[in-house]
């Protein structure tokens, strides 16, 4: 039967299937539309999800990322040979980092970190690319990543004054310019990458520089049992070797730093993708009933003339593999580009190339099998049903059968209840008498207003989340010195300043986490906090803040995050400036999109050789009643700090983090409004099916109306009232089922990215809308097929079959 | 001699919301071959379901339909499109042309159904057929462009695609005039004389139909035969 379609294409039966399809160019670009819809979705989805997934790791293992690394008090070139004649060692390699600021302005500085290089033409391990220009030839110059390319001008010999606390200031001509996939986007971590060479810091007489040795293992480079196992080896050779060893770091092996961010958007990807896919088939499977339901007179006739159900199915059904062939043609090639576009974007956000833009052919041929085949499995059971209708009932269908679904007494009821007209109860009771068609309908319109409205939800929810967590703290300012400042001096200087409104003093430094039989921990953040903190407002998870006793850590969820186990009341073991101390964790705090972060009594300071009666960190509060303007105040402080000679390594404002944040969620919320797009062309056209099919299927009641004397704006409001209690009722439905499902999707994508739950907020913008947009979509959806009906005389409308 | 159409206590009863209905109630007559038999009757009497029995477009409650010796009423589905397609021609009142397809393919879909005309001679036969109803010229033409006349003639090749030896016709010329009528009935009058079995559906009183015999039906039963 089929062959003989495909092979015999002069087949009376394909040309009607074809001439329909011509003869009906509205309908047929709906449903083209719709299996475009879902073929695109799908086709762009797993295009970036393809160039992404292997890229991202691909970048980055290309840098050749290390292994561990090892921070030693000090290291000479002789033991560093040995080292890289270790069994199992690949590669040994140093690579100091030093906390700096680039002077920007006139007392505006960004943070900078410098690398330095021991030879830039023999890099092996973090290695990066040079892009433009060259590698430092002097103690002048210096390399900076691309992505600082949106924080300052990065051009080529361009001069900048960097400064390193306690060591001054000097100029450096930026020699070229570099992509290195290994670190985050400069201006998403709101710090500058540069790297120079040892004769920089030879000629700013750096000292106390603690070597970080990067090493990489010959085999099983992914494998932490392998990697912790040289580490370990490697220690012993130190050890033997007289090396002092400050710490040792190991990060995941094989993940990029944004690996987190990555994971999310592959799950957004994953679950838009199945759920255009779900959508699209509920759109094909309505608008194949619906084109059905208006053949049903000539599948009756061709069953007559001796069709069987079976080639009354291969017909229809070849309608929907054309369609299916003409979306996948359409689909695949904009799937394709738009998806590669995306992908671009999120890469450039991320700051990694995509090197392979190849797609599998399996791939390839998934999507294929879904723009051709699916619609055609999808539409095979209503084109089926519909093929077994008897000839007797094919020959006698009018439209919509007799049948009233709503009984007499419920319709008074109604009536009374609510006050309505005969004509609304027309128009109620009108809307329920294909049930099958509204439920489909309703399905499809709930599922992408659900989804819309969530789209909205979340969006608002991470607005509202990372708005709370800025406001809520009452500092403007997070200063950090490199060294130790007498805090008595510090707070009567700092008293006179009037645009400062708050101050207080904390404590700043780094630390690692010993746990037996585990290797140590990379480094994490340690903050000493002030008996009472009132511009630091901790949001407390669990247990409660510090009281005062030095004993006592409160860490953040991120910690939380990467020892799940530990609970208020265990003992953590914390190693600082090569001193180990145990702690009893007394309660966590969340803290939004902060690195690992533990927080201690700032009487421990007293503990720290050199820093008893001094400080190293103030949280600052500007006075913006009487000096508004945030930029300035920053200015004025660095200006004292510069004047004080307080060797500062790091001004942080609030609120230039907090839209450094908001930039890291804007490959989300580009994924998320592209959605709501595609969920407005799909309630569109949902809407558009049903009600176009509901009119043309009644087209001879419509006439006996216009007989008896409705007019056709009456005829045009009954029909509106219809599309609207369908949209009406869509849309109660969505917004109950947008709860729980922006609720999971939100805190599901937050807890990939940020390890913590959301702060959910429902958006009323979200909600309305989707009314609006439903409101209009009724009026539209009627207006061409109700003018249609009412441009044909009412003969013709009652001689209609 | 058997007769071509055996009909035996043919009842059919529609359930419907409220109420049961009776359509037809214990029917009973033969047909014998080449004869053109004309079912009349008021709206309601059951004659039209009487012709979907026989023509196998509907199923009888009880009794029993024999065309040709064949016991069409344990058909079901498939098998009856199929003999439909092979052995019965139906004439519309409403003609149920495909718009889509022209004046020829209408009468080929048909010969594609039943697949007794081999690919290669369809469109020749199909020529011939408009030919002997003088109606070749329109084999281009889509049904919207010709006259209500002409595609009962269309209608009534179509029935005659694949040479069947049974024609049913429900009120085939109650949507035409006067002079178009005359010329249908003349066609049905042509069709006896080729030896075809026809019956023919009607509520007019008067006819130029040259029937054999006329069975007259007033609710559900035969009145008159």
């Amino acid at each position: 039967m089929v062959k003989s379609l495909i092979i015999n294409p002069m087949n009376p039966s394909l040309k009607k299937v074809l001439r329909d399809l011509l003869n009906n160019k509205s309908r047929s670009l709906i449903v083209l539309l719709a299996i475009v819809l879902g073929a695109f979705g799908v086709s762009m989805l797993s295009v970036a999800y393809n160039m992404l997934g292997k890229n991202l790791s691909s970048n980055y293992l290309k840098t050749n990322p290390a292994s561990f690394t090892i921070v030693a008090d000090s290291i000479s070139g002789e033991v560093l040979q040995k080292l890289r004649l270790l069994p199992g060692i690949e590669n040994v390699e140093t690579r100091n980092k030093i906390t700096a600021r680039l002077k920007t302005g006139m007392n505006e500085y960004v943070p900078i970190w410098l690398f330095v290089v021991d030879d830039f033409r023999n890099i092996k391990i973090n290695t990066f690319r040079l892009i433009r220009g060259s590698i430092p030839q002097s103690g002048s110059e210096i390399l900076i990543e691309r992505t600082g390319n949106r924080v300052i001008d990065i051009s080529v010999n361009k001069m900048y004054s960097i400064t390193v606390p306690s060591f001054g200031s000097t100029d450096l001509r930026i020699s070229g310019i570099t992509h290195d996939p290994g670190m985050a986007p400069s201006w998403m971590e709101g710090v500058l990458y540069g790297y120079i060479r040892t004769d920089v810091v030879k000629k700013m007489n750096i000292t106390g520089i603690h070597p970080e040795i990067k090493f990489t293992i010959r085999n099983n480079k992914y494998s932490m049992p392998a990697i912790e196992s040289q580490l370990t080896k490697t220690l012993v050779f130190l050890k033997k070797n007289g090396i002092k060893v400050n710490r040792t770091e190991i990060l995941k092996p094989g993940q990029h730093v944004h690996q987190s961010q990555m994971d999310s958007l592959m799950f957004l990807l994953q679950m838009f993708g199945v759920l255009a896919l779900v959508l699209s088939c509920f759109l094909i499977i309505n608008m194949i009933m619906a084109i059905m339901a208006k053949e049903t007179r000539q599948i009756g006739v061709m069953k007559a003339l001796g069709a069987g159900t079976g080639k009354i199915t291969a017909i229809y059904l070849a309608i929907v593999l054309v369609f299916g062939i003409a979306a996948t043609l359409i689909a695949l090639p904009a799937g394709y580009f738009t998806g590669k576009a995306y992908a671009n974007f999120v890469a450039a956000m991320l700051n990694f190339e995509l090197f392979d833009l190849s797609i599998p052919h399996g791939a390839w041929f998934f999507m294929a099998a879904i723009g051709t085949l699916l619609p055609v499995i999808v539409a095979f059971y209503p084109v089926y049903r519909a093929g077994r209708i008897s000839v007797r009932e094919a020959l006698n269908d009018y439209g919509v059968k007799d049948n009233v679904s709503l009984s007499s007494a419920h319709s008074n009821r109604l009536t009374e209840m609510l006050r309505l007209s005969n004509s609304t109860l027309f128009a109620i009771r009108n809307t329920f008498r294909r049930k099958g068609r509204l439920v489909l309908t309703l399905i499809t319109l709930v599922m992408g207003g659900a989804v819309f409205i969530s789209a909205f939800n979340i969006r608002t929810s991470l607005t509202n989340t990372v708005n709370s967590k800025y406001t809520n703290q009452h500092y403007d300012i997070q200063s950090i010195f490199a060294k130790g400042v007498n805090e008595d001096s510090f707070r009567a200087a700092i008293d006179s300043l009037p645009f400062v409104s708050a101050y207080e003093t904390w404590g700043a430094g780094q630390a690692t986490q010993l746990i037996t039989g585990k290797p140590e921990s990379e480094l994490m953040n340690v903050r000493l906090a002030p008996l009472q903190t009132r511009l630091f407002v901790p949001e407390m998870m669990t247990g409660r803040w510090l009281s005062g006793s030095a004993g006592e850590v409160v860490v953040n969820h991120m910690f939380l995050s990467k020892y799940p186990m530990v609970k208020v009341g265990d003992s953590i073991r914390l190693k600082m400036n090569g001193r180990i101390k145990t702690f009893k964790l007394v309660g966590s705090i969340r803290e939004l999109f902060a690195p690992v972060t533990v927080y201690l009594s700032k009487s421990l300071l007293t503990q720290v050789p050199g820093m008893a009666g001094k400080t190293n960190s103030a949280l600052i509060a500007f006075d913006l009643k009487n000096y508004p303007d945030m930029i300035k105040n920053t200015s004025m402080l660095e200006q004292w700090f510069h004047s004080k000679k307080y060797p500062v390594s790091l001004v942080f404002r609030k609120d230039l983090y907090k839209e450094r944040v908001v930039d890291h969620l804007v490959i989300i919320t580009t994924m998320l409004i592209m959605v709501t797009i595609l969920l407005i062309i799909v309630g569109g056209l949902g809407l558009v099916t049903t009600m176009g099919i509901n009119i043309v299927e009644r087209l001879r009641e419509l006439a006996i109306l216009r007989a008896i004397g409705v007019t056709d704006s009456k005829l045009y409001s009954l029909t509106i009232t219809e599309g609207f209690i369908i949209g009406l009722m869509s849309w109660v439905l969505a917004v109950i089922v947008s709860l729980p499902l922006s609720w999971y999707l939100g805190n599901k994508f937050f807890m990939i990215f940020f390890e913590t739950t959301l702060n959910f907020n429902i958006s009323h913008t979200g909600i309305i809308l989707w009314l609006a947009i439903i409101a209009v979509f009724s009026a539209v959806a009627v207006m061409v097929p109700a003018r249609n009906a009412s441009k044909q005389s009412v003969a013709e409308g009652l001689s209609y079959e | 001699m058997s007769a071509f159409i055996e009909v035996k206590n043919l009842t059919k009863v529609f359930n419907g919301s409220e109420k049961r209905f009776t359509a037809l109630n214990g029917v009973s007559f033969s047909v014998g071959k080449g004869e053109l038999v004309i079912i009349s009757g008021k709206s309601g009497s059951g004659k039209s379901t009487l012709l979907n029995m026989l023509s196998g477009i509907d199923y009888p409650t009880e009794g029993e339909v024999f065309i040709e010796q064949v016991p069409i009423h344990k058909f079901k589905g498939n098998q009856l499109a199929a003999w439909r397609g092979r052995n019965l021609g139906i004439v519309f009142q409403f003609f149920q042309l495909m718009p889509t397809l022209t004046v020829l393919e209408n009468i080929m879909l048909p010969m594609e159904f039943a697949g007794l005309i081999a690919r290669g001679h369809q469109k020749q036969r199909a020529m011939e057929l408009l030919d002997r109803v003088g109606i070749s010229s329109l084999a281009n033409k889509f049904p919207a462009s010709i006259s209500g006349g002409e595609k009962q003639r269309v209608a009534i090749v179509r029935a005659l695609a694949n040479n069947p030896g049974f024609i049913v016709a429900d009120e085939p010329t109650g949507n035409l005039d006067s002079m178009n009528t005359r010329s249908i009935h003349g066609l049905f009058n042509s069709l006896i004389d080729e030896g075809k079995t026809v019956v023919y559906v009607t509520h007019e009183k008067e006819t130029s139909l040259n029937y054999t015999r006329k069975i007259e039906m007033v609710d559900g039963k035969i009145l008159n035969n």
